[in-house]
């Protein structure tokens, strides 16, 4: 799903930075009544604010949506300011009903996180894609 | 000067056939192909690890002593020279630059976990220049100590400053952007830091951590 920014939030980056203009491209899927995203590996300031948008528009417009699940792999990096967008989605997912897992967090990032004093206490996290479904309480079953 | 491929042509001696070696020489990376005593700490490491494992797929084999021998031709027996870069910092596509930077200059010493510690920290001290200065810059340094190789970090701003240092480095502190826990964070994942601040003086902050031997 491709989101364009709005003309008031471009004009509010800074005039020197190369954000990509245009479109802003973010791989947001529907599997049963969860959304699965996934976070580019570079979060600009721009990608972290659509990411958020793209999400809550998804999940107001989207009746029936459960969870939001954040695949996380690509993030080599996560500092206290994408820590935060982080948990900005799980906040934003959770007042519109919707329960927001981070699944995929490298084990060198989980690690720089607890000893920074990161906790991500407003998203929850699983280890794999299975158990972040189990925690939904989601099954997907094949038709044999 | 000398050239350095020549040197480490002589150095390595009797430990291939000549022809064996000439390809070992030629397989090198094209910046080894430069005077002695110009590469710095990371080139030097990456290169004789390369000569390392080029000697061995030609099926010879590397002693500590001959690479210490190479080494010193690489240097010509001065002082390895420091890698250093420096980022200046205007937006947040340059927190970025300094992240990816910092990944590239520690990975030859670093391991995986360090490597994203150390760019963690560089990232959150680049984020402070952009949100609270709007500019200024992250220097970077990877060079020999008495106690091994050492990655130090500098960032400086002309920014505001930060008037209440000692709560901020406390932890009590919540910005909107998570300085305080960035600030007290970084610490945490270094050997040392220290922060030169004061209310309309900007802010320096020196850090640095020295690589586990592997």
């Amino acid at each position: 799903m491709a989101v364009s920014m709005e003309p008031g939030e471009r004009g509010a980056s800074p005039p020197n930075s190369a954000v990509p203009t245009g479109e802003i491209y973010f791989s947001i899927l529907k599997i049963g009544k969860c959304l699965f995203a996934s976070v580019p590996p570079q979060l600009r300031d721009a990608h972290a604010r659509a990411l958020q948008e793209t999400i809550a528009r998804r999940l107001a417009s989207e009746t029936g949506i459960r969870g939001v699940l954040l695949d996380v792999s690509a993030l080599g990096i996560v500092d206290s300011y994408a820590a935060r967008v982080l948990e900005e989605v799980g906040s934003t997912s959770k007042s519109l009903g919707a329960r927001a897992i981070l699944v995929g967090l490298r084990p060198a990032v989980a690690i720089t996180l607890v000893e920074l004093g990161i906790d991500l206490t407003h998203v929850e996290t699983a280890m794999s894609l299975e158990r972040a479904l189990q925690v939904l309480r989601m099954r997907i079953v094949a038709e044999d | 000067m000398a050239r350095l491929k020549e040197e480490i042509t002589a150095g390595m001696g009797e430990v291939l056939p000549r022809r064996a070696l000439q390809s070992v020489v030629a397989t090198l990376p094209a910046w080894a192909d430069t005077d002695v005593g110009t590469l710095d700490v990371v080139h030097v490491h990456v290169l004789l690890k390369s000569i390392e494992r080029s000697v061995k797929l030609f099926g010879g084999s590397t002693t500590p002593q001959l690479i210490q021998k190479l080494r010193a031709c690489c240097t010509g027996g001065a002082a390895v020279p420091a890698a250093r870069k420096r980022i200046p910092v205007r937006s947040d596509a340059d927190v970025l630059v300094a992240q990816s930077t910092c990944q590239q200059l520690c990975s030859a010493f670093f391991n995986s976990t360090d490597v994203v510690r150390l760019a963690t920290v560089v990232s959150e001290l680049a984020r402070n220049i952009y949100m609270y200065a709007r500019e200024g810059e992250i220097l970077l340094e990877v060079a020999e100590a008495a106690d091994g190789v050492r990655f130090s970090v500098e960032a400086r701003d002309q920014g505001p400053g930060i008037a209440n240092l000692e709560h901020v480095l406390s932890g009590a502190y919540n910005s909107r952007t998570g300085l305080g826990r960035g600030l007290k964070g970084s610490k945490a994942l270094l050997d040392g830091m220290d922060v030169d601040t004061g209310p309309g003086r900007g802010t320096t902050v020196r850090g640095w951590k020295r690589a586990r031997t592997r």
